[in-house]
């Protein structure tokens, strides 16, 4: 095994995003370890703790990383182990899959290295109530906003809005129950909203008219780009294919509230989305703390994938955040 | 008499659509190369294919994939 400073990479093989970032370390000669805990190939351990912490190795498909030399950990889609495939007996497979989860993930995730991001850290961000709130504490604009049960209370405050088709609809999970479909945030018409019960904690908000912005934080740094979807919905993913993206300053004080955010929630990597209003003011709508990134930069051009490997590869900066913990108060 | 169950539907699930265009969730014909770490197609690197990357690595198309960022990120 070599011993050399590592960076750890915990994905899905079909993250293809997290190939540009292979790629960029690669190019600066850092030593990289790539495993996806999905795959029929086990990641295996063999730990010992010691009063510094976990020693030892973890590896996948004959590569290897030693547990001390790992000076980065880039986390993003690590979906949980199969369990070793030569168990054939479904529940027995299962049991062992659990077990490998809890050490696999339970080790690394101990590690008090750089993290981009730590997932406890990404699981408290990904709560978008709680994102909304913060995002009012940090300092931004934020949408008018209703998270109710009842379709009563629902159309009695979107009959408030200013205009018809003022009001949108927003899952939590935009994942549909079926494969190919999808929850996109749409216009609502109150009339149409059920007198009764929605069924489930439903949110709407003010529907704000604009510019759609992609801003991407890396660490302190911000890259931000204009979307033009040319079309009128309030969600600019269906049409993101065919979208142009071109970059645009970010106002000093959006990036004030960014590094707050950012701070306060212990990540390091975060895609927001606001729009633009007229005025030119920017209104937050939500955070994805392991967002894609990939299309922002191959049509803009803005150097994401090389802000990312400067962070992993920053020497003398270690920042660990095992633990969920509090909240850092917002920086003044 | 036999009580009829009605159907129930969130009033979120009746916003749900089906995807214009979607994307298998891993590329037809790339292979991951566990020497480089990176997927390939046609041997050659995805990182050097971006009109390859344009549409893979968006937020969307690709069911529980690129969703996966949302909803599944953990």
């Amino acid at each position: 095994m070599t011993t050399r400073p590592t960076v750890l990479i915990v994905t899905a093989r079909q993250d293809y995003t997290t190939d540009l970032v292979v790629t960029e370390l690669g190019r600066r000669a850092m030593r990289i370890v790539r495993l996806d805990p999905a795959d029929d190939e086990p990641v295996t351990v063999n730990a010992c703790l010691t009063p510094g912490g976990w020693t030892g190795s973890i590896a996948q498909a004959g590569r290897a990383a030693a547990l001390d030399q790992i000076i980065a950990v880039f986390w993003r889609w690590a979906w949980p182990p199969p369990g070793d495939p030569a168990i054939t007996d479904p529940s027995a497979r299962s049991w062992a899959a659990r077990e490998d989860q809890a050490a696999v993930f339970g080790i690394v995730k101990s590690l008090p290295v750089r993290w981009v991001n730590h997932p406890d850290r990404t699981r408290a961000a990904n709560c978008k109530p709680f994102q909304l709130a913060l995002a009012k504490t940090c300092g931004f604009s934020t949408p008018r906003t209703l998270i109710t049960h009842s379709g009563v209370s629902a159309a009695s405050w979107a009959s408030g809005s200013a205009r018809p088709g003022e009001v949108l609809y927003k899952a939590f999970y935009c994942m549909g129950t079926n494969e190919g479909s999808m929850i996109p945030a749409s216009r609502i018409e109150p009339a149409a909203l059920p007198q009764e019960s929605l069924h489930a904690a439903s949110m709407f908000q003010q529907v704000i008219s604009g510019q759609p912005i992609r801003t991407t934080v890396i660490g302190e740094r911000a890259f931000s780009a204009a979307i033009d979807s040319r079309d009128n919905a309030v969600d600019w993913r269906p049409a993101q294919q065919t979208a142009t993206y071109h970059p645009v300053p970010t106002p000093p004080g959006i990036l004030h509230a960014l590094h707050g955010f950012m701070s306060r929630l212990g990540l390091q990597y975060g895609a927001f989305d606001f729009i633009a209003d007229r005025s030119g003011a920017w209104w937050f709508l939500e955070i994805n703390p392991t967002g894609q990134y990939g299309f922002i930069e191959t049509r803009t051009g803005l150097p994401l994938t090389a802000a990312i490997a400067d962070l992993l590869c920053t020497p003398g900066r270690t920042v660990s955040r095992p633990i969920g913990g509090t909240v850092e108060p917002c920086p003044t | 008499m036999t009580e009829r169950k009605q159907m129930t539907t969130p009033f979120g699930l009746t916003r749900q659509i089906t995807l214009p265009v979607t994307f298998p969730r891993q590329i037809p014909g790339a292979r991951y190369d566990r020497g480089r770490q990176v997927s390939v197609l046609g041997d050659r690197p995805l990182t050097d294919q971006p009109a390859v990357l344009n549409t893979w690595t968006t937020t969307w198309g690709t069911p529980r994939n690129d969703n996966a960022t949302d909803d599944e990120s953990k």
